[in-house]
């Protein structure tokens, strides 16, 4: 009895041990595939036959509304090139689950093969550690990949260091988004100026529609688009520059408060997030809200026929009345593992060059919306998106987003301690701006 | 060669070395790594730094903390008054029923199923201002629609779905201690007159207490653990009112990614629970009831 007790025992440690191992052996074993490797290398004329297992993951998932468009791209690749799977670990930006996750992956050495990610402050990190291959080097090899994208375009994405590390689909522009309708419904002039934005929000006010539909505790798109609407694009730049907060931005948050106060936003502003200001807009509740080019693949037909998009209303006159908040913020990085890996380096350059030509990026923006970064013309877009196309034309600057040039802590001292605090009185903008700054420098 | 007895202690420690691996690997390790931590300014991916003693000093100097674990002792103290109070009621009562046990086991446990994210996102849509259940229920009425969750309330609102989803968990746990409970007592208590109320003061009760406090240091415990449930429904809002130490932590961590900052966070809340585990336990000494 004392021997079997003795011999189950061994058995149970060896069963555990050995599965601890294998656990933790078990995905590297999967994607390196050692034995095709070696034979890749050695015969080249073979490699597109070896199969290969690709991941890639994208913010096209979710509610996002590319997320059809880029799962019909995958299929029609792996269509073109049967020896590839693709594993697809999309999910939506909404929220930053998405960010940690992209962070974790290669923070850990589990990134994607492909990787469509932000750039600026977000990816620095990624860069400074070598986790992703520049497209120039990529480029020295297969001069093909990404040639479909303008010039001007690569170089408004370039790192600090000179490189492109990121290949962009759709820029994206940010503006108020008006329901037409309703401003002609009760008689009211566009608000492009701060003075035709009050007195929209009272007439709007006194016959029950929410003027604006704007999550106080989301304020992301609230926060960048004020700053800009009072300190103009060179104030809206200098994040926190001074040894003092800078009298636009204390400006930029009172205005928020003021219309706070006059009751601008829904009565559950405080605990409001995105989607649920999208939808009081969408059910034509509000009759404003500030948003992203994305934003229009939410609406039906029927909606964007009522609406139309234009520049934030000039709260100063230093700001340009046609400057709007837009440019490239994201895009395709290849993984530099992947890339040095013969397995899966042709691979990787056919998923890219198909991900990023002109037909790939012509199809992503008659969904979203946003700027192609290619030379297409895109047909049969409503005529909201082209609208869209005009502001971003006319624009005399197009500003990055706030977030793109603080930390993610910085930024979230402005949205979650500040805004919100700031609006019910509880803090006064100038020690929110100090927490920024301290935040952001640490 | 080896004693009986030798032979014995070495296949006895041979079956506990694969949970005791386990642990170590997967509890004792990380645990370490975060004391670690704790003394870093890290993003938690790929840059780190030394600062000593700095996260500390910050975590005594953060307003939000003080929200926090008064929050989350709010939470505490709803959660052993209502979760186990109202599971010990529902328990009672069952047992005394003679049909339909079975019925209401599954009717209480059933939230337990639902994961607290559905939960969350439930009674988010509940408290919805423009399209929640609890203002159409008001315009049906002929009442004004109301704010539910405000900075006064969002504590308590956040509290009600914790006690909801858990009731069903006490109720079934208490309800089988009260069945361990020889029914010749309660014959015998008859005999001498003992009547519904009094059975359960005098008898009952005394006779489960171990399971209650059992129940309540499970409860203690599950608190400080809680984050998923807040961040669906409130996100800690509004003004952090209804912030709790777990949704700080988690915040700190991957929304801001300082991820040092959160390590410290993590142990504060181990001490918290820990100290607070310890008092419970002393506070309701356990007696050793045979029957």
């Amino acid at each position: 009895m004392n021997k079997i007790s003795k011999v189950m025992a061994l058995l149970v440690v060896l069963t555990f041990v050995t599965g601890v191992f294998a656990g933790c052996a078990g995905e590297k074993e999967d994607v390196e595939t050692p034995a095709a490797t070696e034979k890749q290398i050695d015969d080249n004329t073979t490699k597109e036959a070896e199969p290969v297992t690709l991941r890639i993951s994208t913010m096209f998932g979710g509610t996002d509304p590319s997320t059809q468009v880029f799962e019909e791209q995958l299929v029609a690749f792996e269509e073109l090139h049967p020896h590839v799977t693709i594993k697809n670990e999309s999910m939506t930006s909404v929220g930053d689950e998405y960010r940690t996750k992209v962070k974790t992956d290669f923070a850990t050495g589990n990134e994607a093969d492909i990787t469509f990610f932000y750039n600026g402050a977000d990816v620095q990190g990624i860069i400074n550690s070598d986790k992703v291959i520049s497209y120039d080097e990529i480029n020295e090899k297969y001069p093909e990949v990404g040639k479909d994208i303008t010039d001007g375009v690569k170089d408004s994405v370039r790192e600090e260091d000179g490189k492109l590390y990121m290949m962009p689909l759709t820029g994206f522009y940010e503006g108020l988004f008006v329901n037409e309708a309703i401003f002609e419904q009760y008689g009211l002039e566009l608000p492009t100026t701060w003075e035709n934005l009050i007195t929209a929000i009272d007439v709007l006010k006194e016959n029950d529609i929410v003027p604006f539909a704007g999550p106080i505790a989301q304020s992301h798109y609230m926060i960048e688009h004020f700053v800009l609407s009072q300190a103009g694009a060179e104030g809206h730049k200098d994040v926190l520059a001074g040894d003092e907060p800078s009298a636009d931005w204390v400006a930029a948050f009172n205005n928020i408060k003021d219309l706070y106060e006059k009751e601008a936003f829904a009565k559950d502003a405080l605990t409001m997030d995105i989607e649920m200001a999208q939808n009081l807009f969408i059910q034509e509740k509000a009759a404003m809200i500030l948003e992203g080019s994305w934003f229009i693949g939410r609406c039906e037909d029927e909606l964007k026929d009522k609406m139309t998009v234009i520049p934030m209303a000039t709260a100063s006159d230093k700001m340009d009345p046609t400057s709007i908040i837009g440019g490239f913020s994201s895009g395709y990085y290849v993984s530099k593992s992947s890339y040095e890996d013969p397995a899966k380096q042709q691979a990787v350059i056919d998923l890219v060059s198909f991900l990023t030509s002109a037909e790939a990026i012509k199809d992503h923006a008659a969904v979203n919306g946003g700027s192609p970064a290619a030379k297409v013309v895109v047909e049969g877009l409503h005529p909201l998106f082209v609208e869209g196309h005009a502001m971003v034309a006319n624009a005399n600057t197009l500003n990055m987003p706030i977030d793109s040039r603080l930390t993610p802590e910085a930024f979230n001292i402005l949205v979650k301690d500040g805004i919100p605090f700031i609006v019910e009185g509880r803090k006064n903008p100038e020690e929110v701006l100090k927490a920024t700054k301290e935040k952001n420098e640490r | 060669m080896l004693s009986n007895k030798s032979k014995r202690t070495m296949t006895i420690f041979l079956f506990l070395a694969p949970a005791l691996l386990f642990l170590v690997i997967f509890l004792a390790y990380p645990f370490v790594i975060n004391i670690i931590d704790s003394f870093f300014k890290s993003d938690g991916f790929l840059q780190s730094e030394y600062i000593g003693l700095d996260n500390y000093r910050r975590l005594f100097k953060d307003p939000t903390i003080g929200t926090a674990v008064k929050n989350t002792y709010e939470i505490m103290f709803y959660v052993c008054l209502f979760e186990v109070g109202i599971a010990l009621i529902l328990a009672i009562l069952v047992d005394n029923i003679k049909k339909g046990q079975h019925f209401f086991r599954t009717v209480y446990f059933f939230p337990i199923v639902i994961s607290a994210t559905a939960i969350g996102m439930m009674f988010k849509l509940f408290y919805a201002y423009d399209i929640g259940l609890l203002n159409s229920f008001m315009t049906m009425l002929g009442l004004e629609k109301q704010v539910w969750v405000t900075a006064e309330s969002a504590v308590k609102m956040v509290a009600i779905p914790i006690v909801w989803q858990y009731v069903g968990f006490y109720f079934i746990i208490l309800l089988t201690a009260i069945k361990q409970i020889p029914r010749d007592l309660y014959e015998s208590a008859y005999l001498e007159g003992i009547n519904g109320f009094t059975k359960t003061i005098y008898i009952t009760l005394p006779l489960i207490k171990g399971v209650i406090i059992t129940c309540l240091v499970y409860a203690i415990n599950g608190v400080m653990k809680i984050f998923d449930l807040v961040l669906i429904l409130t996100e800690g809002g509004p003004l952090n009112q209804s912030m709790v130490l777990g949704l700080y932590m988690y915040k700190k961590a991957f929304a801001d990614n300082a991820f040092g900052y959160a390590a410290t966070i993590s142990l504060l809340i181990i001490v918290l629970g820990l100290a607070t585990i310890t008092i419970v336990s002393k506070v309701f000494k356990r007696e050793q009831i045979t029957y």
